[in-house]
């Protein structure tokens, strides 16, 4: 994998569509960030072994070979992602733990809405919060 | 007693498809009849040298003698164990799921139990498959209004970008016809979120305690009258308390409130009231709208899903709302009905059976 330098965003979806809405919404931003997409938790666990760490991690629970929790297992158990924030951008609460992903470490969770306009506000907020506001971990 | 008494009788005894013990005051069997030796795999005459408990599975033999001594101090008819499962013991050691009907019978020489025991089996099993059944309805629901959400998100989100970026170079028809896909995505958005709403009721559990019917009421009527887009004259009389869960409970506020606002919102003045009472074993609680009420032909479509006996248009809605009212009712262990007339109003009622806490 190639390298890449100073990604702000490392968005885990394995929904093509879903990734392009996510990605256009972040495109708009004042300062649009660097985004990496990773199309499921192998390529964004691949991505964080040899690759700067991102500032902030969207990431989908629901993937294919491997899925977000144990994206999120992984990542808090390396030293170099251990502190990286993580926002889970699911599809649905149920089928997952809520309680579980905040355990593992995750920094929020966030279910995808339908509407594309409140898809925007909830990025747009996410983005603000974790990219503008707070003073990332070093 | 003739000979076709005592004969009939026996006969009656053998044919009969339950089982039938009569036991002492010792619990020694003194009867049986032919269907508890095809049940429990024992000759007539092994059951009448041995007492009762011999059916009773190992695991609760010690603590049955007690159990029969307490019954028999205070002998009258009833089931035993009701509410739990019983089980009875064969020859060859297996178990079978039962069902017991005590009758104590005052005689000169003592008082005898008779037990009457049904293999339940069947039951059961019949049961456990209507579980099993309704397990996979309530995930398979799930799982199809969940996974119909993705391409949802992208049929919507992907036409409201075209709408924003493309609106321009599309003609009216072009734009009328974008406009429709949008809507529609909308509206099957909503129709999911109803859906996943309702069937995410099977799976929650119940959080019961003593709720403030008429606090609740109140509460909900108040945010519905900010919400709604005309005046009415909505009143909460003081209502009796229930026990069940509140969450719930004010959702069933919430629906039949909101339904009854709509419904009479072509009204003026619109009335709405909503009130209580308590009876013996049960509390009855309404909500009575002066609205366009329903024509009772129609009544076994009012609490099924996505049943709706007015145009979206006329009023706006998913066809979930009494459905979910239903549900959470039942599951409470009430019941829900309606009355109504077309252009006469509608009064919506449920009742919820008196907690013990009450």
């Amino acid at each position: 994998m190639t390298k890449v330098d100073g990604v702000d965003v490392l968005l885990v979806e394995d929904n093509e569509l879903d990734a392009e809405m996510t990605m256009r919404t972040l495109s708009r931003f004042d300062t649009p960030p660097v985004v990496k997409w990773a199309r499921d938790g192998e390529e964004a666990l691949e991505f964080l072994k040899s690759n700067p760490r991102p500032r902030l991690v969207l990431l989908d629970l629901k993937m294919p070979k491997v899925g977000g929790i144990e994206v999120l297992r992984e990542l808090r158990a390396t030293d170099r992602a251990d502190t990286v924030p993580v926002v889970v951008l699911t599809s649905s609460t149920q089928d997952h733990d809520i309680g579980e992903c905040y355990r593992l470490g995750a920094n929020g969770f966030v279910v995808k809405p339908v509407n594309l306009g409140e898809l925007e506000r909830v990025v747009h907020r996410i983005g603000l919060f974790w990219l503008t506001v707070n003073t990332p971990p070093e | 007693m003739t000979v076709w008494q005592e004969t009939g009788a026996a006969l009656i005894l053998d044919a009969a498809p339950v089982a039938i013990v009569v036991v002492d005051g010792a619990g020694q069997i003194v009867l049986a009849n032919a269907e508890t030796e095809r049940l429990f795999g024992y000759s007539r005459a092994a059951l009448l040298a041995s007492r009762v408990e011999a059916l009773v599975p190992v695991r609760f033999r010690d603590a049955h003698p007690g159990l029969r001594g307490g019954y028999m101090a205070a002998p009258k008819k009833r089931s035993m164990g009701a509410g739990r499962d019983v089980f009875g013991v064969r020859a060859d050691g297996s178990e079978v799921p039962i069902e017991i009907g005590l009758n104590p019978i005052a005689t000169e020489h003592g008082t005898f139990v008779l037990a009457a025991i049904v293999d339940i089996t069947e039951r059961k099993r019949a049961e456990e498959q209507v579980r099993a059944v309704n397990r996979e309805l309530e995930s398979f629901s799930y799982s199809i209004s969940h996974d119909l959400r993705a391409p949802l998100r992208a049929i919507g989100g992907f036409s409201e970008i075209l709408h924003r970026e493309y609106a321009p170079a599309l003609d009216d028809e072009g734009r009328r016809l974008l406009k429709i896909v949008q809507d529609a995505a909308a509206r099957m958005a909503l129709l999911i979120d109803e859906l996943l709403k309702f069937t995410a009721l099977g799976r929650k559990a119940l959080a019961k305690a003593p709720v403030d019917m008429t606090a609740l009421a109140r509460e909900v009527a108040t945010e519905q009258l900010e919400h709604a887009a005309t005046e009415a004259d909505l009143r909460v009389e003081e209502l009796p308390a229930a026990h069940g869960d509140a969450t719930l409970l004010r959702q069933v506020w919430e629906n039949l409130i909101s339904n009854a606002l709509k419904y009479s919102s072509g009204r003026t003045p619109a009335v709405v009231r909503v009130g209580g009472k308590a009876e013996t074993d049960q509390i009855i609680f309404f909500v009575e709208d002066n609205g366009v009420g329903f024509n009772m032909k129609h009544y076994d479509k009012l609490f099924r899903v996505f049943q709706r006996l007015h145009h979206a248009d006329e009023f706006p809605g998913t066809g979930v709302g009494l459905a979910i009212v239903e549900r959470i009712v039942t599951r409470h262990g009430g019941r829900v009905w309606a009355n109504g007339a077309l252009n006469e109003g509608a009064v919506f009622s449920f009742a919820l059976p008196r907690g013990d806490s009450m």
